[in-house]
């Protein structure tokens, strides 16, 4: 079988590749992240688009969820799903689902760092991530009941688990 | 999936798995919504200009994308007749060339979100000074091997991604300010790769420079709101003990609206159907709580006869004229957000039958 060497595999999910003194930076950049998204996401109500996911994510089953999700929405019912998820265990209540947007945009920090971290080396990790938790527009959309924040991580986990340098 | 599986492909260039994952991920996202084109159209420009992935997968691409449009054709017609039809798209916005500069220039905290004002397209010398190090990143990328094709994979991604948006855009409406996510964080690291093109002195000011720039304007913005809050605080200060009835127009904006105002209607399914919305309207009918599109004196709920005085919760100021056949308004004693307007109604006395 012929290997590229274009693209070395590259498993942003192997923490085991994170040097000792890596782990305490990575645990203060993400909780700067949260810490930063948590700023004022209750401020403003729901708008529509959040009230239609909370809609879909409330129904008797997941597999309705998901159904409603593809028949109507336009989108894959994934962070529906989640939502659903979550609802069913915490309930229903802004404060509790607006964390789920949260948690994917400070996640989505690991990831900036582990890719350029990769690519790059560990200087270029720590100013992407920094530019990343403090970016207006990710936090903004941190702070809604949709797919955004999460659509976000999943491009940067896949984006950098498959274009490794 | 389609990111993940075609780098997979790339990396087993042998695995057929991978490519025909890459082939069913990709009709995926051009299918569930049309901006998943850029999948397709981001694989094809990277395989056309990086000469190793070329010699790599270069003949066997050619079939997959000959394939890849023969099961897209259908909807290409569909996507392309409405694209060219003339009718534009209610929910989006038209761009140009400034919405490009406006959109790279939030992305880099050059301004705040939801403040497009020509002040905020003027004086975009951070938009300048990206796009002006970029070329220059690239030139130095693709000659001293510096990891050309992450640096183009990631321009791909953002800045390409944005421009054809924005000139698709410009022919139709289309703009969505959410819909650039995908391309609002490759442009970060777009922005370090670009910095890490560069020798070591240069990198150290620029960065520096960019940091500076990008945390003097970092604000936690709240997130869009279309002002439910203060059309509900407006609804309990007018009917406070919920008195009256409550009238919701267009059925659309209903859910936002009992969300806050009769949670039991939002979350009631009884019986479980997929169509929410006529769920919330047969529910909100018990509940004395009425959401319509229009009014019509023919097809109404069977209390309203018994109920002199409503409150009205629209955002549409001409639906409040049909209703004046029949009622009149009393003084608003609160005047809602920009959005959306309360009003208490009376039925008229002096109407003759």
């Amino acid at each position: 079988m012929r290997r590229a060497n274009l693209l070395k595999n590259l498993d942003l999910l192997d923490i085991r590749n994170l040097r000792p003194v890596e782990i305490p930076i990575l645990v203060s950049l993400l909780l700067l992240a949260f810490y930063w998204r948590l700023c004022g996401y209750m401020w403003r109500a729901i708008w529509l688009d959040e009230a239609y996911t909370l809609m879909i994510a409330s129904m008797h089953h997941p597999h309705h969820t998901i159904l409603f999700s593809n028949l109507y929405n336009t989108t894959p019912g994934l962070y529906e799903l989640i939502v659903y998820l979550v609802g069913k265990w915490v309930g229903y209540k802004v404060e509790y689902i607006r964390l789920i947007s949260v948690f994917f945009s400070s996640l989505s920090t690991y990831f900036v760092y582990r890719a350029l971290r990769d690519w790059y080396g560990t200087f270029a990790g720590l100013i992407g991530s920094i530019l990343f938790i403090y970016q207006n527009y990710s936090v903004s959309f941190a702070h809604e009941i949709r797919n955004y924040a999460l659509l976000g991580c999943f491009v940067l986990w896949l984006f950098g688990h498959s274009g490794g340098g | 999936m389609a990111l993940w599986s075609f780098g997979r492909w790339l990396k087993d260039n042998e695995d057929r798995r991978f490519m025909i994952l890459s082939l069913l991920s990709a009709w995926g996202a051009a299918f569930s919504h049309p901006f998943g084109l850029w999948v397709i159209i981001m694989q094809s420009l990277f395989v056309l200009t990086v000469p190793s992935v070329r010699s790599l997968i270069g003949k066997k691409y050619l079939y997959y994308l000959i394939i890849w449009s023969i099961g897209y054709m259908k909807q290409a017609l569909i996507t392309a007749s409405i694209f060219t039809s003339g009718l534009e798209n209610p929910y989006g916005a038209k761009s140009n060339i400034y919405t490009f500069l406006y959109f790279i220039k939030v992305f880099l905290n050059g301004n705040q979100f939801h403040d497009f004002t020509i002040n905020s397209i003027k004086d975009n010398y951070i938009s300048a000074l990206f796009l002006a190090l970029l070329p220059l990143a690239l030139i130095r990328a693709y000659f001293l091997n510096l990891n050309f094709h992450i640096v183009l994979l990631n321009f791909y991604m953002s800045v390409l991604m944005l421009l054809s948006h924005f000139i698709f855009s410009s022919h139709r409406s289309s703009l969505m300010d959410r819909y650039l996510m995908p391309a609002s964080i490759p442009i970060l690291v777009l922005v370090v790769t670009c910095l890490m093109c560069y020798p070591f002195v240069p990198r150290l000011i620029l960065g520096a420079g960019f940091l500076y720039h990008y945390l003097s304007n970092a604000t936690p913005q709240p997130a869009f709101t279309g002002g439910v809050d203060e059309l509900i605080a407006c609804v309990n200060e007018v009917n406070p003990d919920k008195r009256f009835p409550l009238f919701i127009q267009p059925s659309w904006e209903a859910p936002q609206i009992l969300y806050y105002y009769n949670p039991e209607v939002f979350f009631d399914l009884s019986p479980p159907s997929l169509d929410r919305i006529t769920d919330m309207m047969l529910s909100g009918i018990r509940s004395r709580i009425w959401i319509m599109n229009y009014y019509d004196p023919e097809y109404v709920p069977p209390w309203l006869n018994q109920v002199d005085t409503f409150v009205v919760a629209t955002s549409n100021k001409n639906f409040l004229r049909s209703l004046e056949v029949d009622f009149h308004v009393e003084e608003p004693k609160c005047e809602g957000s920009c959005v959306y307007v309360t009003r208490i109604y009376r039925r008229r006395n002096d109407r003759p039958g």
